[in-house]
């Protein structure tokens, strides 16, 4: 018998753990069109019986406020063609009632419910002992508890789930929350949609009925993009069904009204099956938090657990990526040793294939370091805190909290500051911060920088005025985010009606296997999308610098006369204000996929030697040549330190946005506002007297 | 007496009276446990004084003033 079981619950309800326990082999299924939420599933054999997970997104409610969580609630209604036949409801024992009150929604599913019950052993160190027999029998559900070992658990769990499958269809086993006559109403709705072909849960349809205008509003817009999705064939039919519904009369009870039952019911059962021992009794998470949120050490260990952080990101990667670096480096050699023959190919495989996608490997140790402290502070619970201590300082500009670690990663690399943002669950907030993480200076800036000032703000105005040229520099695009996502916020994107409610879990250890597997999927996440689309990029770009073939010619005029050259000089007017020669422009041009390639483009173009000494031959060769004026100089580095210069972090924002769109998008705003004020600078400084 | 949440004190506990349920973001604050009758614990405040952290249920969560403005609070005696 094939079992096909959905698992839901509660965001930080120990879903994935859990997930990961019971399902031998896993696949993760392509993304839903227009969001992000990847679906996993998970693959399990008992005695005959073939089972599948699939682990939905956490959720608090069925009536869902985003696109993200209808995915929730379109499984466990039947509305994406996979239909469950059990449900798996991971109830935290921690936080038990607000668990309890998702739970109440999922039974009225009419789907056969199995419960389990996670970190029992911490509820019981709380002094806090759960019934489960008296749980079961209030509720009607079956609740197994998840503490113990693996395979007893495991068979107990598959067991409930046979057993579970094989029966006959049951009425449900929650009471009615809406009262009589909103039953009947619902029913009456459900008909309406089921001739159309769709179908809603019950609370969907109750918020959709009885909310005040606003809210219907706000669930039609929600189902505008969704339902379109959903049913590419009828999706108007769907929408004029539901707005039929949304413009009935209010009902005799509102969905408040349903709400404070529901709640009402689980105080009943909660008050019998669960005892405390000592009610006053304070917590461990309660007596760290003293230390850990105290207004005083609270944001002195904040500071010490990020400056550690961004020094694991900054520092401790670079023996890795010096690690990767040179074993790119052995491999173009034994390739151009094969291919020395081939010339042509030669230069493909060499500059292009491994020289391209080499140049994008190199920032995995980040990623893949970010990723273990991500996972370690979101599972202990600190990230949590990290967002409450910081939400203040950014929340006027819509952003919230949660944004600070994508921020601040994006010192060392756009990307995992990008990935990074996975943890925010607010749409707005998350598409805002993506858009503006690439603003803050990433590691990457730092050679056009460095070459910039060593050639003409050292020399001349001395080590002072280069060290602030470098902190200014360093600081400008993080400076921008926050305006930058407050405009963003305000007049690109539809607010999101996801509440900044953030949920402070009881302190845990994490586990070393889902530390490990948050590593691994951001690290594979990066390797799929280097290994194709930045691949492609590469051969492509390689390409445009290769041809045409100029005869005998030298680097340099080879790469003037090439299509990519005569980009950069076509381009070349657009720049004049900032009075950028044909060099310079084709520098930018050629550091479209990195801009850390404006050094070695400008190495080839200006026939510096390529020794080891290339940096300081080429910025003393700059500064002989006078090919910029003090002014042009810093004009251009304001240019790099805002645009978007980097093929890799589009090709991330198409990926984790699910939409080219924003990845046009983040290009056009950061080149525009890397023009503009890299041409006020040019001004400023000119009419200062240094143009 | 009632009061706001966003004018409660540390440490203060009440009943909570009512919550403000015009929009899609009001229902989710009602269906996260902020329901009439629900006991409610203010138990900090980030080092501006906003967002502020309460217990209620039996759980720990942090909102933001301009949702605490529009929760009403019993607090004292009656409760």
């Amino acid at each position: 018998m094939n079992i096909t079981v959905a698992l839901t619950g509660n965001p930080n309800a120990g879903k994935t753990s859990l997930f990961n326990m019971l399902s031998g082999s896993r696949e993760r299924v392509a993304n839903y069109p227009g969001i992000t939420v990847e679906k996993k599933i998970g693959h399990a054999q008992w005695n005959d019986n073939s089972l599948s997970f699939y682990d939905l997104p956490g959720t608090y409610s069925l009536s869902a406020v985003s696109a993200e969580e209808m995915v929730t609630s379109d499984f466990l209604t039947g509305r994406t063609g996979v239909s469950a036949d059990v449900i798996l409801f991971v109830t935290d024992s921690l936080a038990l009632s607000r668990n309890l009150y998702l739970l109440t929604q999922v039974a009225e599913s009419g789907k056969a419910v199995i419960a389990v019950l996670t970190k029992t052993r911490e509820a019981r160190a709380n002094g806090k002992q759960i019934d489960l027999q008296k749980l079961s029998g209030l509720s009607g559900i079956s609740f197994i508890d998840s503490a113990g070992r693996p395979p007893k658990v495991r068979e107990q769990i598959f067991t409930a789930i046979v057993n579970a499958a094989k029966q006959e269809k049951k009425q449900s086993s929650a009471p009615d929350f809406y009262g009589k006559e909103d039953a009947a109403a619902i029913a009456k709705a459900q008909d309406t949609l089921q001739a159309t072909g769709t179908t809603m849960h019950p609370a969907e349809i109750f918020m959709l009925l009885s909310g005040e205008p606003q809210t219907k509003k706000e669930i039609l817009e929600l189902w505008h993009n969704h339902a379109g999705l959903l049913y590419p064939e009828k999706g108007e039919e769907v929408l004029s069904a539901l707005e039929k519904i949304a413009a009935q009369k209010a009902s005799q009870n509102g969905y408040a009204e349903s709400v404070r039952r529901r709640y009402a019911w689980i105080d009943s059962i909660v008050e019998q099956s669960v005892t405390l021992d000592k009610p006053n009794k304070k917590t461990l998470t309660s007596k760290m938090d003293k230390i850990l949120m105290s207004r005083i050490l609270g944001p002195v260990i904040f500071f010490g657990v990020f400056t550690v952080l961004f020094e694991a990101i900054y520092t401790w990667s670079t023996p890795l990526m010096g690690i990767i670096e040179s074993g790119i480096a052995l491999l173009q050699q034994g390739a151009s040793a094969l291919l020395s023959r081939l010339p042509m190919f030669h230069d493909l495989v060499v500059d292009g294939i491994i020289g391209g996608a080499g140049s994008v490997l190199v920032f995995l140790p980040q990623i893949i370091i970010l990723f273990a402290f991500i996972a370690v502070l979101e599972e202990s619970g600190y990230l949590s805190r990290a967002s409450y201590l910081t939400d203040k300082f950014v929340s006027w500009s819509g952003l919230s909290g949660k944004s600070f670690v994508p921020m601040l990663s994006g010192f060392a690399c756009s990307i995992p500051g990008i990935m990074a943002a996975r943890t925010i669950p607010n749409r707005t907030a998350r598409i805002a911060t993506i858009l503006t993480v690439p603003l803050v200076s990433c590691a990457s800036r730092l050679p056009v920088y460095m070459l910039f000032i060593s050639a003409f703000i050292q020399p001349v105005y001395g080590n002072a005025a280069a060290a602030l040229t470098f902190l200014l520099m360093n600081s400008l695009g993080a400076l921008l985010t926050l305006p930058v996502a407050w405009i963003i916020g305000k007049k690109f994107l539809q607010p999101s009606p996801t509440p900044f409610l953030l949920e402070m879990p009881e302190y845990r250890i994490p586990t070393l296997s889902s530390v490990y597997d948050r590593m691994a999927e951001a690290g594979w996440d990066f390797l799929k999308r280097a290994g194709t689309i930045i691949f492609i990029f590469s051969i492509i770009i390689w390409a445009l610098s290769y041809f045409p073939r100029a005869q005998n010619a030298t680097a340099a005029y080879q790469l003037e006369q090439s299509y990519l050259g005569q980009a950069g000089k076509f381009v070349q007017p657009l720049f004049s204000p900032m009075n950028f020669d044909w060099k310079t422009t084709i520098g930018i041009v050629a550091a479209f996929p990195a801009r850390e390639l404006l050094v070695s483009t400008l190495g080839i173009l200006y026939e510096s030697e390529a020794t080891a000494d290339e940096f300081s031959s080429l910025s003393g060769k700059l500064a002989a040549e006078k090919s910029h004026s003090p002014a042009s100089a810093m004009a251009l580095i304001v240019f790099f330190a805002l645009s978007a210069q980097c093929m890799a972090t589009l090709v991330t924002v198409r990926q984790e946005t699910g939409s080219l769109r924003y990845a046009f998008a983040l290009f056009f705003y950061m080149t525009a506002l890397a023009w503009l004020l890299s041409w006020l600078t040019y001004v400023t400084l000119s009419s200062a007297g240094l143009g | 007496m009632q009061v706001k949440l966003s004018d409660m004190k540390l440490g203060e506990t009440g009943t909570i009276r009512s919550v403000k349920t015009e929009n899609l973001h009001d229902m989710r604050i009602l269906e996260m446990g902020f329901v009439q009758g629900e006991k409610i614990t203010v138990t900090g405040f980030a080092p501006l004084g906003d967002p502020m952290e309460v217990r209620i249920l039996d759980y720990s969560v942090s909102l933001r003033k301009s949702d605490s403005e529009n929760i009403l609070i019993q607090t004292g005696q009656q409760a």
